[in-house]
């Protein structure tokens, strides 16, 4: 419900460019010290990295790209795996940087599963070709350089976990985020019970929210759900809080307020905004719900309501924009 | 999970595998004869597991800058001490440096490091390690500082981005004092739509905190929280203000239980502390604004 872009994709195509850029250069060492099978090798591996880097470049689906990242170290590991019964020594200076580009590059279960995989099957092949000592410290230090990495990464990931729990607000529309709305509600139906005072709850959708993102990018819908939030403050109460699901549906809290009110609202804001034409996306369909809490009603059931409310109404218009064809 | 590994759980988880890691190598080197490489790695493992034990026993905050400081300088050091010992076998001990800098400095100061490092790496690399594998290892060390780089770029950036949406407190669980003017404001508004009453409460603490060493600082003001929080309604608000004092939102409230409320606050604290809290207590009138309200509370302030 609440995701933030990391935007990422972009770090890890140009870091993958540059990874087939530094190991062109290598291959000109590798060729002029007469390593001709690793320079083969190297020449899959800078192929493997530009194929990723260019996918992640033009890619838009998240999805697709946890694919291709496992896909790229995958194959990456692999093409270790059989240098290293080439050129153990040199190949292992090469596994070195595995770890890090693994916990940077991919979830941190996947990352760990990968360099387990790795480190076992490094050793089996160490264990024969140096002896036991001596594959014994490189194994070690590849454990220790995996545990920095997987250590950095994990901080990293239980900061941003702490962050995105303790965050308010959405970044998109600058409105309140749907866990703040959920803590809201408690509070608010709590008061309600102790001050036996009305609290109703109206949402209200942009229904091609979806549309206008694949069609527009982020950079405009995020101004659309900027520009919606302000419309909707200059038309509410002053202290009335709106919230964003980060979705396209906003709800807005109206405690004090009977459902008589909240219909008038909703009239006044659909008439106010259905009229207006959006600067970069022209006329939005937009669609509501809404309800009142009920006596000793749980605030999750509350909010279910006003959802259900909403559904019906995008089904309904559905239909009759079907009908109309 | 996350709850039960804290960031400070993962240092220590990290301080005791790297030690002991550290010390199997040490010993390796011990028993290849390797005595001054063994004796840089031994004492890297020792300066890992003191780390450790600092952090378990939290005396780690007050040493942490010049404990930072030192490992890093220390680790350039080894690595070039061990480097120099058979024909730069040891050489790996440069990879550790970028992963060191940018995990305990903030990317500035790590990148500032990283650059003044690069010309002893490409000393060393050339000096010890054998020709037909210098290329490769200086190609893995390219590579692993770069990627570390990317990840303390993209942490910065993740950062920066959501640092400004939070609305609490890490450290106390209280709101943040930027938000206590929107949302007093919108209290006021309420209970004058309503007809209904709002008061404003102030812990003064920081006076009864200033004897108090930093450390314990902290603690004492995490519990003042958790004994404020303890007395709250659940729509009531509580914010943590710059010097350590507290303010609390409480709407549909009378002077009498907000003082019954601020004495039960009180006797929950430090028995050290109460002798110097001072709390206001303030009530909305007719024109009262976020700004007048703070600033009659402060003037309210006595000793309960």
């Amino acid at each position: 419900m609440f995701e933030i872009s990391m935007e990422k994709d972009p770090a890890l195509s140009l870091l993958y460019a540059l990874s087939a850029g530094a190991i062109s250069l290598l291959c000109i060492s590798h060729y002029y010290f007469g390593h001709f099978d690793v320079l083969l090798i190297n020449i899959i591996a800078i192929a493997i990295f530009t194929f990723a880097a260019l996918f992640l470049y033009l890619n838009r689906d998240q999805e697709h790209s946890n694919y291709i990242n496992v896909f790229t170290l995958t194959a990456i590991a692999l093409l270790m795996q059989f240098q290293l019964s080439l050129a153990p020594k040199l190949t292992m200076y090469w596994i070195y940087t595995f770890p890090v580009l693994s916990y940077f590059v991919l979830p941190l279960s996947w990352a760990f599963a990968l360099n387990t995989a790795l480190m076992f099957s490094s050793f089996s092949q160490l264990m024969f070709m140096f002896d036991m000592h001596e594959s014994l410290r490189m194994i070690l230090i590849y454990i220790l350089i995996g545990m920095c990495s997987l250590c950095y990464a994990y901080l990293n990931v239980l900061k941003q976990k702490s962050l995105l729990t303790l965050a308010v607000t959405d970044y998109q529309s600058g409105a309140y985020n749907s866990r703040q709305l959920i803590k809201k509600l408690q509070q608010e139906s709590a008061r309600s019970l102790v001050t036996k005072r009305t609290l109703s709850l109206f949402a209200i959708t942009i229904a091609d929210y979806q549309q206008i993102l694949d069609i527009h990018g982020q950079d405009i819908s995020e101004k659309v759900l900027k520009a919606f939030r302000l419309k909707l403050i200059s038309l509410l109460r002053a202290g009335d809080e709106i919230f964003h699901s980060g979705q396209g549906t906003f709800y807005i809290l109206l405690p004090n307020c009977p459902e008589e009110g909240v219909l008038v609202l909703k009239e006044r804001l659909v008439a106010q905004l259905m009229d207006l034409q959006w600067r970069d996306v022209g006329e939005i369909q937009i669609n509501t719900g809404l309800a009142t809490l009920k006596e000793n009603e749980a605030p999750e059931d509350f909010f279910q309501r006003v959802n259900h409310f909403i559904n019906k109404q995008q089904k309904t218009a559905l239909r009759l924009l079907s009908f109309n064809e | 999970m996350d709850k039960i590994i804290t960031p400070k759980h993962t240092k220590i988880f990290f301080c005791a595998i790297g030690g002991t890691v550290l010390g199997l190598i040490a010993y390796i080197d011990f028993s290849q004869y390797q005595y001054v490489t063994s004796l840089i790695t031994a004492g890297m493992a020792a300066m890992l597991i003191i780390n450790g034990l600092c952090l378990l026993t939290g005396q780690y905050s007050q040493k942490q800058s010049y404990l930072d400081w030192i490992s890093i300088v220390l680790l350039a050091v080894f690595a070039y001490i061990a480097s120099e010992h058979q024909h730069g076998q040891h050489i790996y001990w440069i990879y550790f440096y970028p992963i060191a800098a940018f995990f305990l400095f903030q990317l500035r100061i790590a990148l500032l490091l990283l650059f003044l490092y690069i010309p002893l790496v490409i000393y060393i690399i050339f000096n010890f390690a054998p020709v037909l594998e210098q290329p490769e290892i200086l190609f893995s060390f390219a590579g692993i500082s770069i990627v570390v780089y990317f990840l303390a770029m993209v942490k910065a950036r993740t950062n920066k981005l959501l640092e400004p949406l939070i609305g609490t407190d890490l450290e106390t669980g209280a709101q943040l004092e930027k938000f206590l003017r929107p949302a007093l404001n919108t209290e006021i508004t309420r209970a004058e739509r309503e007809g209904t009453g709002l008061l404003l409460m102030y812990l003064q603490l920081d006076q009864a905190l200033k004897a108090v060493r930093k450390e314990g600082r902290e603690q004492l003001v995490h519990e003042c929280a958790q004994a404020i929080s303890k007395q709250l309604r659940i729509f009531d608000h509580y914010y943590r203000l710059n010097d350590d004092n507290f303010a609390v939102v409480l709407p549909h409230a009378t002077s009498e239980d907000a003082q019954a409320a601020s004495k039960k606050m009180i006797a929950d604290m430090s028995p050290t502390l109460h002798s110097n809290i001072k709390v206001g207590i303030t009530s909305l009138n007719v024109g009262d604004t976020a700004d007048s309200l703070i600033e009659l509370v402060t003037q309210e302030l006595t000793h309960v």
